[in-house]
Order: structure tokens, then C-alpha cells, then sequence
């Protein structure tokens, strides 16, 4: 009986009822109820789904953007000693600025089109993504290296065959950050560059008075933020399985 | 002469994913006060398992453990353990002294004098001017000895020591093989040693308890008398001690999956 | 030495770097002003009164709500260890804000608690608890069991091996997420800024930006950055304090 009542789904339902009561004695439009956000979701149904995919083909850019071209600049900056010793602080230092603080400039150059948007989303994935790749080639383990020297492979073959999977597990980790940064960056940049995408959407709305659209955006990006992280963690279980497998064996043992 | 720790119809049961695992099955022994025993089992038989009951670390699924009569629920007064994942026992954020001195928290002394006695346990253990040092600035062999020290430190009646030197080279577990027999001596403890070494099982006891494969139940006592004191060369050579070797090999290959009969 | 010396062989690159492009004119001047202008620009701008009001805008915003919203996060994370049902209920609502832009609720929030400090509070406290309350549930819950049995072998109830054993051990992985929290912190207060339009350096980046003030701009970035920067270092003497122990390990093991 207890078990039921503090199940989270028992609670998170008395807490929209509570709410959807409140609103029913408030009855203004400015303190929507849960039915309202629902009636909003059905109403603004297409255009909403129209405006998140703005969002997310330019969050998906702008990772890729940074995937590409971090990626193999954090393996070098953690293989190549010279790369890391003036790379590192110098990424540091920019890993210092917030992403949103580089909306203003990023603005003057690219404008308020697609390619300024990615570019911001592209900073605030690179960040995490250069930072851990580093790290990850960085902490290889020195026998890996040996096992790469013996079996008479080039830097480049021992870059591509032995340091790329040895980082993944390293890689993941970031890659999850760099996609939720990418996410959260994609919506903040349409809610300061205004054109199109949920951001925009949102802004209007509740600038408009409109706050159960408002809130009807923000329960899609949090679904989609839910999908999204349960891709990824289930790609991380299908790639590198090995990896967890291994990491419990050890603390069994 | 009464016991110092009894176990009974001692069984365990893992609740496994498809099936449970039956890993012991019926084990009954004594340890007298002072007495060293040891217990050999091949490896991943329910060695750690059965020191983890006695030591009340783990609930068994039957069957008792009673320790100087008192039924044993929760680790009790006057029982230390070394375990067998020394590395991971020690606590990083805390020096070798410090990690000594939590073995003494039951025993209720002083800040002043848990520090020095600390440092004499230390020392003894042969970590003199390491005090201050943290366990991952130590050797694997220097980490044991702090974990040896911890548990001396409780100034327990009954020692329980999970294969305390399977990770030491062959001249340091020699070296802390006499170590520990002496102070055990020293402070007239009773040691319950496992180990997969039938040599060093040998060596240390004044009995072995021979284990079978899973469900683990003891196949064999072999008492000894070896004396009092040891010496890493005559006592080797002793034609007891070949004996009773030969004797627990025999035993350990019939058990063997290729070689069981039964 | 080498640590000292890095970060000022950073600056020297960065600045080199700049005045490279500055004198290759790839960008118009007015566009990719020279250092020289951006300080100009910087320093008539704490003349004003102007850089210092903004910094201690965002800067007092940022900070309080990082400590505070540390705290509650990691008093969160200890409450949920201890009440299982509690903490199903605060992972279904992490799981349901996480994903949540801070950006995104403040219009609403402008509408419902003003410009002031409240707003910057709700803004900070929704977005940022989440990282010290995730890291401080899972690290409680994932202690060595071999340490586990040591607390007990000593001796240890529920409180003594929380203080003693678990919270120690779990302190490298609470910081990694206060880390997290202290820049999501500064990031929400300055998107916050941007969008209210009334104060801070976030509103005044803005502000510039629109006037074409292209040095200001530079020289406002400059000091998000030496924020950014200070509460970096905060945090990591907080770590060299409750987790130095793991850095001096990982060293050593790397
Ligand atoms: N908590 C547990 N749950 C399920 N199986 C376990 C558990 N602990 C140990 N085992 C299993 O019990 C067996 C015996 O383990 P252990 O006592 O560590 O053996 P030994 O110390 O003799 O090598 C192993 O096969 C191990 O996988
Ligand atoms: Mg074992």
C-alpha cells in the first residue's frame, strides 16, 4: 500500500492533480493546468513537431561540426606532446567562456541564419569532446603503445586502430555530454537569435501571454531530451558493451 | 579446552540469475584459542564466502557460527579480518597510520596513544617511516603489511586472513610468512589462514582443512605438529611436513574434474 | 613552475594568434579589432563603472546561487540515499528537468517573479541542482563493498560509515558534478541576462553587440572568461581540500 502511494508515477500524478485544481480555482489564462498544456500540445501539435525539427537538424549539425573536427584534434593534442603542451591550456582557457557568450559575436559575423546557430551549438559540443578525447589518448595504457610498436603499425595505424578504441568508453562519456550541450545550446541561440525552432516558439508564445503553449514546448523538448538521452544510453550498452562487462567483472572479483 | 570460534552446518546459497548456486554445503569446524589453521580450496570454491560468515560479514543461508559462545550476527569484538582485495581496502584519503589506527576504534584509546601504538604496529610490521605515507604510494607488499597491521591493531582473539600473500614475490611471503606466524605468537592469537598454497598451508599450521570443489564441504583435517617454531628451510625438509604435503596434494588432484571418481 | 608558465605561454598564443589575423586583414579591422583596442575598449569601460557593475551583476548572481544550489543538491543526494522512495521520486523529476534549457523557462519565470533576484534564483536552483544531487546518489551508492566491510569490521553504525567511509569515498565523483553545477551556473544567469535585458554582462554583451561596438564586445567575452575562470579555481581548491588524495592517486597511477 505505501510502496504505491510513493510510487513516482502515484506522486507525479497527485502533483498534477493539485495543479490541475489549482488552475481550475485560478481560472485565468495566465495559470494554465495541465489539461490546458494538453489541449496546447493537440492544438500546436504540427507546428510544434515543424519547429523541433528545426532545432534538432541544426543540433545535429552543429555535433557533427564538432564530432568531426574535435574528435581527432583532442587524440592529437593527447598523443602528440608539443600539440598538448601549448593545446591544453589554450582549450582550458576557452572552456572558461560560456557558450551563450559567444552569441553576440558569433552574431556580427554569421548573423542570425543556420550557420550561426551551428556554429554556437558546434563550441558548446567541442568543448567536452576535445577536452576528454585529450584525456582519453592521453591515460592510454603504455602497454597498448608497445603492443602497436611490435606489431610494426605506423602512428597513423596505431592513432586509428589501437588509441580511437581504447578512448571510447572516455569518448562516450563526452559524446553524452557534447549531445545534451548541443540540445540545450540549439534552444537557447533560437530563443536569443530568433528565425525558427522550438526556442523561437517558445519566446513567442510567452511573450504572447500564451503560457500553455509555453509549456506544452517545454514538456516536448523534455521528452525529447528523454528519448535522446535512452538512444544514447542504449547505443553505449550495443558499442561498448565490452567495456561495462569488464568494469563489473572487476569490481566482482 | 572450549572453542574459540565454532561453525556448524554451515551452508551458503547465492540467489543466481537463472539458478540459485549452492556454493558451501555443510561445513563444521572448531578453532581453539591461539590455535593456527589454515584451509586450502581450489580456487573460486567459497573460500572468501566462508570467511565473510564466520566473520559475520555475510549472512549464512543455514547453519551457525559462534564465536567464544556468543551466536555471530554482526562482525563481533575481538575478530579482525585481512582481506583478500588488500589494495581496495585501505582508504585512499587516509595515511598508513591513520588507516592502522581505525583498526583500533573498538578498543576506545586515546588520540595520543592509538597514534603511538600505530606507529609501534608499524614498525613491527616493518614500515618504519612510512607512517605518513598513503597506501598508493606503497608496493603491493608494503600494502598488505599496513592491512596485516590494521588488523593486529584490534589486539583481536581470532585473525581471519584471506590468501593475505597470494600477490607477493616468493622472498617477501617468506618474510611475512614468519612475521605473522611470530606475532600471532607474540600476541597469542588464533589464526583461521585460507590460502591456495598447499606449501604455505603447510607451513603455518597446527592443522590444514582440505576443501572440496563446489558445494564446498571440508574433505579433509590434517592435524600437525610441526612445533613451535618454524624455519623456511628445516621445517620444509621435515618428513611430517612432506607428509602431510604429499598427503593434501593427493587429495586436492582427486578432487580434480578430470580425475574425480565419485 | 610548468604550471605558472602554461597558462601564460596560453595567453602569449592566443594574443599571437589574434594580432596574427588582426595584421593579415582576412577580417576587416572594424570587424577584428587589434588587443590594443579591445583593452582601450575594456578600460573605458571600467572608467565608466560600467565592467565592474555588470561583473558584479552576473558575478554575485552566478556565485551565490552556485554555492547554494551545491549545497542543496548534495543535501538532496543525501536525503535520497537515505529514503529510497525519495530519491525514485527526485530521479523521475531530474530525468523530466535535465533536458530542460534554462533559457526556456524565463519568460514564464520574468512573468511570474519579476527581474529581480528571485528570478535568477528559480532560474539557477531548476537547471543546476542536478548534477551535485545525480553524482552524490550514485557515488553513495556505488562504495567499494570491500571498504563497506572494513567500516564494519571496525565497528562502524549507519552515521560513522557514512562520515567515515562512504562520503569520503564518494567525494571525487560529488565534485566532478559541483564542478558541473558551478559552470552551468554562470552560463544559466548569463543566458537569463540575455533574455530579460536589463542588466548583467549577458545583457550588456548584447547591448554592445546590437551597437556595433565590436571591442566592448571583445573585451566583455574577455571577463566572462576571467569569471568563468574564478570559479574554476574555486572549485578546484575546494577539490584539492575534500579529494586531494584522489588527484596525488591519479597522478601517480597515470
Ligand atoms: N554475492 C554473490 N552472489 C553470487 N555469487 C557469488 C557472490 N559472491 C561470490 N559468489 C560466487 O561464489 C563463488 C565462490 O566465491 P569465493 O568465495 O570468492 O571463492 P574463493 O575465495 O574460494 O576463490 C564464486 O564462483 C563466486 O562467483
Ligand atoms: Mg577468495
Amino acid at each position: 500500500m505505501k510502496r504505491l502511494f510513493l510510487h513516482p508515477a502515484a506522486v507525479l500524478l497527485a502533483a498534477l492533480l493539485a495543479w490541475q485544481i489549482v488552475a481550475l480555482v485560478k481560472t485565468t489564462p495566465l495559470f494554465p493546468g495541465p489539461l490546458d498544456v494538453a489541449g496546447a500540445l493537440w492544438d500546436d501539435g504540427p507546428r510544434l513537431i515543424r519547429e523541433i525539427g528545426h532545432t534538432l537538424r541544426r543540433a545535429v549539425a552543429g555535433f557533427a561540426l564538432a564530432a568531426l573536427t574535435m574528435i581527432p584534434l583532442g587524440l592529437a593534442m593527447g598523443r602528440i606532446r608539443a600539440l598538448g603542451f601549448v593545446g591544453e591550456p589554450l582549450v582550458a582557457m576557452l572552456a572558461t567562456l560560456p557558450p551563450p557568450a559567444t552569441v553576440p559575436v558569433v552574431m556580427l559575423f554569421a548573423g542570425t541564419g543556420d550557420l550561426a546557430k551551428i556554429l554556437v551549438i558546434a563550441y558548446a559540443a567541442a568543448i567536452p569532446l576535445v577536452i576528454n578525447a585529450a584525456e582519453a589518448a592521453r591515460n592510454l595504457h603504455p602497454m597498448l603503445g608497445l603492443v602497436g610498436r611490435s606489431l610494426g603499425l605506423t602512428r597513423l595505424e596505431t592513432l586509428r586502430l589501437i588509441a580511437l578504441p581504447s578512448a571510447l568508453p572516455m569518448l562516450a562519456v563526452a559524446a553524452r555530454m557534447a549531445a545534451s550541450a548541443a540540445l540545450l545550446v540549439s534552444i537557447t541561440s533560437e530563443m536569443l537569435l530568433s528565425t525558427n525552432g522550438i526556442g523561437n516558439y517558445l519566446q513567442r508564445e510567452q511573450e504572447n501571454f500564451r503560457l500553455d503553449a509555453g509549456l506544452a514546448g517545454i514538456v516536448l523538448i523534455s521528452v525529447v531530451g528523454l528519448i535522446l538521452n535512452r538512444l544514447i544510453a542504449a547505443s553505449e550498452r550495443r558499442w561498448l558493451g565490452w567495456h561495462y562487462q569488464s568494469r563489473t567483472a572487476e569490481t566482482q572479483a | 579446552m572450549t572453542a574459540l570460534l565454532e561453525a556448524g552446518g554451515l551452508a551458503k546459497v547465492f540467489p543466481g540469475r537463472p539458478d540459485p548456486v549452492e556454493i558451501l554445503r555443510d561445513i563444521s569446524f572448531a578453532v581453539a584459542p591461539e590455535e593456527f589453521v589454515s584451509i586450502v580450496g581450489p580456487s573460486g570454491c567459497g573460500k572468501t564466502t566462508l570467511l565473510m560468515c564466520l566473520a559475520g560479514l555475510l549472512p549464512p543461508s543455514s547453519g551457525w557460527v559462534r564465536f567464544r559462545g556468543q551466536p555471530v550476527t554482526d562482525p563481533p569484538r575481538g575478530v579482525s579480518v585481512v582481506f583478500q582485495d588488500y589494495s581496495r581496502s585501505l582508504l585512499p584519503w587516509k595515511s598508513a597510520r591513520e588507516n592502522v589506527t581505525l583498526g583500533m576504534r573498538r578498543l576506545g584509546l586515546g588520540r595520543a596513544a592509538a597514534r603511538d601504538r600505530a606507529e609501534a604496529l608499524l614498525a613491527e610490521v616493518g614500515l618504519a617511516g612510512f607512517e605518513g605515507h598513503f597506501p598508493w604510494q606503497l608496493s603491493g607488499g608494503m600494502q598488505q603489511r599496513v592491512a596485516i597491521a590494521r588488523a593486529l591493531a584490534a589486539e583481536s582473539a581470532l585473525l581471519l586472513l584471506d590468501e593475505p600473500l597470494a600477490a607477493v614475490d616468493a622472498q617477501t611471503r617468506a618474510d611475512l610468512q614468519d612475521l605473522l606466524r611470530g606475532l600471532a605468537r607474540k600476541f597469542r592469537q588464533a589464526c583461521l589462514l585460507v590460502t591456495h598454497d598447499v606449501d604455505e598451508a603447510v607451513y603455518m599450521a597446527d592443522r590444514v582443512l582440505v576443501l572440496s570443489r563446489r558445494p564446498t564441504r571440508i574433505l579433509r583435517e590434517v592435524p600437525l605438529a610441526l612445533g613451535a617454531e618454524r624455519d623456511q628451510i628445516d621445517t620444509r625438509e621435515r618428513p611430517d611436513y612432506l607428509a602431510a604435503r604429499h598427503e593434501i596434494l593427493t587429495l586436492i588432484r582427486a578432487a580434480r574434474p578430470e580425475g574425480a571418481g565419485a | 613552475m610548468t604550471a605558472l608558465l602554461r597558462p601564460v605561454l596560453a595567453l602569449g598564443l592566443l594574443a599571437a594568434l589574434w594580432q596574427a589575423v588582426v595584421w593579415a586583414a582576412v577580417v576587416p579591422e572594424r570587424y577584428f579589432p587589434p588587443i590594443a583596442t579591445v583593452v582601450q575598449a575594456g578600460m573605458s569601460m571600467i572608467a565608466r563603472g560600467q565592467m565592474q557593475q555588470a561583473l558584479f551583476d552576473t558575478g554575485s548572481r552566478a556565485i551565490l546561487g552556485a554555492i547554494a544550489v551545491n549545497l542543496i543538491g548534495i543535501g538532496l543526494g543525501l536525503a535520497a540515499t537515505g529514503a529510497p522512495s525519495l530519491r525514485r521520486i527526485l530521479d523521475t523529476v531530474a530525468a523530466i528537468l535535465q533536458p530542460v534549457p534554462p533559457a526556456a523557462v524565463v519568460p514564464m519565470a520574468v512573468f511570474a517573479l519579476g527581474l529581480g533576484w528571485k528570478l535568477y534564483a528559480f532560474v539557477v536552483v531548476l537547471v543546476t541542482i542536478w548534477p551535485p544531487y545525480l553524482a552524490t546518489v550514485s557515488a553513495l551508492a556505488a562504495t567499494n563493498p570491500v571498504l563497506l566491510s572494513v567500516g564494519r569490521m571496525a565497528g562502524f553504525g549507519p552515521v560513522a560509515m557514512l562520515w567515515h567511509i562512504r562520503l569520503p569515498a564518494a567525494m571525487p565523483e560529488i565534485l566532478a558534478g559541483v564542478r558541473y553545477a558551478t559552470t552551468i551556473a554562470l552560463i544559466a544567469v548569463i543566458v537569463s541576462e540575455m533574455i530579460t535585458g536589463r542588466d548583467g554582462i549577458g545583457f550588456l554583451l548584447f547591448q554592445k553587440a546590437f551597437a556595433i561596438r565590436i571591442p566592448e564586445v571583445f573585451a566583455l567575452m574577455f571577463a566572462v572568461g576571467l569569471l568563468g575562470s574564478a570559479m574554476g579555481l574555486a572549485v578546484s581548491a575546494v577539490y584539492r581540500g575534500f579529494a586531494g588524495w584522489h588527484l596525488a592517486q591519479r597522478g601517480r597511477a597515470a
